[in-house]
């Protein structure tokens, strides 16, 4: 875990892009709060391992978020079972589901269904948040953060020394 | 700067490879574990398994030599399988489902003997529906109930003593009506008054006085004989009634013997009665296969009328909502299966084709459920058939139905009338079996025909009617059975006839004779106890008959007196 935020540090303080680390975020949520039984969640985590997004980022991000969808398990049925229950909306989903690729989105399912849309919803507002974010960081608090305690703990910890020695 | 990473190329790879290594080391070893045991607890006895080898790229998983021991023969198995192959559908995996996109089985050996003993387990899972055939039915047909035969009759007793009775009353009626035309107490007190008048008179009285006198004599002895020849013809009439109503009295009470007799005939022909013949003539074996056959037809349920769940099963799970056109996924779903390869069941060996289509735990709307299945017999013309569908119940009438024959098929024995019964070896059968259910009854009709048989009786000190079922087993050229079963899950009816059928009659006769005296009190007992205050009120009508005769034979004696 304590590796997992030095490599986060690590991206947040380099020349990475922060693309890769905005992509790794807002691809960090959708995972997080897809049931397992998506389809959806494991072509996401194909698209983290194939295309350059940075992985520290998305798995302690992750981690994050998964507490997140856990806690918020009420809301999203109840979000997903009144996007279900909705005839209009229904018909539109079962013929959705008749397509042989898509019924692996289980679309029916309440939490794969709420799950599904608002991580889509967030996905761009999230990733455009994330690299002001970083961008901001880099250009105002970078040098203070530094700083901080903590982060010199981290950074005179065994494991960062051992990731700065492979870098 | 590329998009696509190399690295992360290569992780996937390494990941699926570590992956699938660690699958192939674990789940192989817990899979066989978890067959082995839970199979075991099942199955009553060891469920064994050589190995098992997973594809992670095919969600395929292979079976080796699964062994099935028979728990009532440990040197023996149910059922052996040399390999089961089957490709299952991960994402449904993931949400507790296990759905096999195709299941192939290939060699199948059923009763084959073992290597070495299994091992006895505890069964854990039991079935409550459980229909324990022939013992449990054999033992209920044993038990006569007495209750239960008189509700299949029409006793005629109650009913006749009512009508008697009332008979008795409107007889009362008629004789009192007539009794009223009669000369009452009074009346005859007033002529005996008379008489003692002109008595008097014809003393005192002289010359023609007398004529007169005896002239108002005659008069009375006139009126007086007049009145006593109606009193006589209706006590005659009394008496001949009187007689008439003890006679058919004496008649109806031995009605209750002649619905004795009835209950009695009857229930050595009621189902029970019947059932009770089939347990212990057609032998374990074949009771076992109807057992088998009852008991799938009522574990196959109508899928659950409730279309919504409204609360998740657990976290991170959602709630499956049906939406139009849709139905609920089963928790258990064999897509396709195939079934191939040697057959051997005890000493014949054959060839095996199978297929199957939807084999599901709860049905699904607009699939049918289709199995077939084959054996050619390598060493003779035996053939045996199995055609099945099984339907949702909002799609056909009797949405389950199966067919099976066996042409030719040769039986080594078959023991009739149990362990010391008859024995009949090298047996061609054709059976034809079919059956259909609507879920709430079924019905199973089988036609079974045995010929080139040859019999043997097992004991020489075999009771006399397995002596002549043995004779007349060698006289005939074939025995030609028919068994229908029908019934729902909580009751079901055997019904047997044969050619042999005077034979089995005679045989359920001799089951209930040792009973029937006793059984045929228990019935007189409950039949008397249901006329018994009919019977009481009868017995006091006919009491007052004959008082009403004694007072009009005291009427006819103090007439008598005026002579």
């Amino acid at each position: 875990m304590l590796t997992l935020l030095a490599k986060l540090l690590s991206a947040l303080n380099s020349e990475d892009n922060p693309a890769q680390i905005s992509w790794a975020v807002a691809l960090a949520f959708w995972f997080s709060i897809l049931p397992l039984f998506s389809g959806l969640k494991w072509i996401l985590l194909l698209v983290v391992l194939l295309f350059r997004v940075n992985l520290s980022t998305f798995l302690v991000m992750t981690g994050l978020f998964s507490v997140l969808a856990y806690a918020l398990d009420p809301l999203f049925n109840q979000f997903g079972l009144a996007l279900l229950q909705s005839p209009s909306l229904g018909e539109t989903i079962a013929s959705l589901m008749a397509l042989p690729v898509l019924d692996s989105l289980a679309l029916n399912n309440t939490l794969a269904l709420s799950s599904l849309l608002l991580g889509a919803v967030m996905f761009v507002p999230l990733f455009f948040a994330s690299r002001w974010l970083v961008e901001k960081y880099r250009e105002k608090f970078m040098e203070s953060f530094e700083k901080l305690h903590l982060v010199k703990v981290i950074k005179s910890s065994h494991f960062f020394q051992i990731y700065q020695g492979l870098r | 700067m590329k998009a696509i990473r190399l690295s992360g190329v290569i992780l996937l790879v390494v990941t699926l490879v570590i992956l699938g290594l660690l699958a192939q080391l674990s789940i192989n070893s817990w899979f066989k574990g978890e067959v082995e045991e839970k199979g075991g607890e099942v199955n009553g006895a060891s469920v064994s398994l050589a190995s098992t080898s997973l594809s992670l790229l095919k969600g395929g998983l292979a079976l080796e030599d699964l062994e099935v021991a028979n728990p009532d023969d440990l040197m023996r198995n149910r059922l052996q399988v040399n390999t089961l192959e089957f490709d299952v559908a991960w994402l449904p995996l993931l949400q507790g489902k296990l759905h096999v996109e195709q299941l192939n089985i290939q060699d199948l050996i059923l009763d084959g003997k073992r290597d070495s003993a299994a091992k006895k387990i505890e069964r854990s899972i039991t079935s409550p529906g459980s229909w324990q055939w022939p013992e449990a039915v054999a033992n209920e047909a044993k038990e006569v109930d007495v209750d239960a035969i008189l509700t299949q009759l029409d006793i005629q007793s109650p009913k006749k003593f009512e009508a008697f009775s009332e008979g008795l009353d409107s007889k009362k009626t008629e004789w009192q009506t007539a009794i009223k035309q009669l000369p009452d107490e009074a009346k005859i007190a007033e002529y005996e008054q008379r008489y003692k008048d002109i008595r008097q008179r014809e003393k005192k009285a002289k010359g023609l006085e007398k004529l007169s006198v005896l002239k108002d004599l005659k008069k009375l002895v006139r009126e007086v004989k007049g009145e006593k020849e109606a009193i006589s013809s209706l006590n005659k009439k009394l008496k001949n009634d009187i007689k008439q109503t003890r006679g058919e009295w004496s008649a109806l009470q031995k009605q209750v013997g002649k619905d004795a007799d009835l209950a009695l005939s009857i229930a050595s022909m009621s189902p029970e009665g019947m059932r009770h013949v089939a347990s212990s003539l057609l032998g374990k074996e074949m009771a076992h296969w109807l057992e088998l056959l009852v008991s799938v037809m009522s574990k196959v349920n109508p899928p659950a009328t409730e279309q919504e769940q409204t609360k998740p099963s657990g976290p991170r799970e959602g709630i499956d909502v049906l939406l139009p056109g849709m139905s609920k996924e089963p928790d258990f779903w064999v897509q396709q299966a195939a079934l191939g390869g040697d057959f051997r069941w005890q000493a014949l060996a054959g060839r095996l084709n199978g297929e199957a289509k939807n084999l599901t735990n709860a049905l699904l709307p607009g699939q049918k459920t289709d199995v077939a299945l084959s054996i050619d017999l390598h060493e003779s013309e035996g053939k045996a058939n199995l055609q099945s569908s099984i339907m949702h119940p909002d799609s056909h009438k009797k949405p389950l139905q199966l067919s099976f024959n066996m042409t030719d098929w040769p039986i080594q024995q078959w023991l009739v009338g149990g362990a010391e019964g008859v024995a009949l070896t090298d047996i061609d059968a054709q059976v034809n079996l079919s059956a259909h259910s609507n879920y709430n009854q079924f019905a199973v009709e089988m036609d079974i025909s045995l010929s080139n048989y040859k019999v043997a009786t097992q004991s020489e000190n075999s009771a006399k009617l397995i002596n002549s079922l043995s004779k007349l087993l060698q006289q005939a050229d074939q025995i030609e059975m028919k068994v229908t079963l029908t019934g729902d899950l909580t009751h079901q009816d055997v019904k047997l006839s044969s050619n042999l059928d005077d034979l089995l009659y005679n045989q359920v006769k001799g089951e209930l004779k040792e009973k029937s005296k006793q059984v045929k009190q228990k019935v007189q007992a409950k039949i008397e106890q249901q006329v018994a205050s009919v019977s009481k009120k009868i017995e006091s009508q006919l009491a007052g008959m004959v008082q009403i005769e004694d007072s009009l034979s005291e009427a006819i004696q103090s007439l008598d007196k005026l002579k």
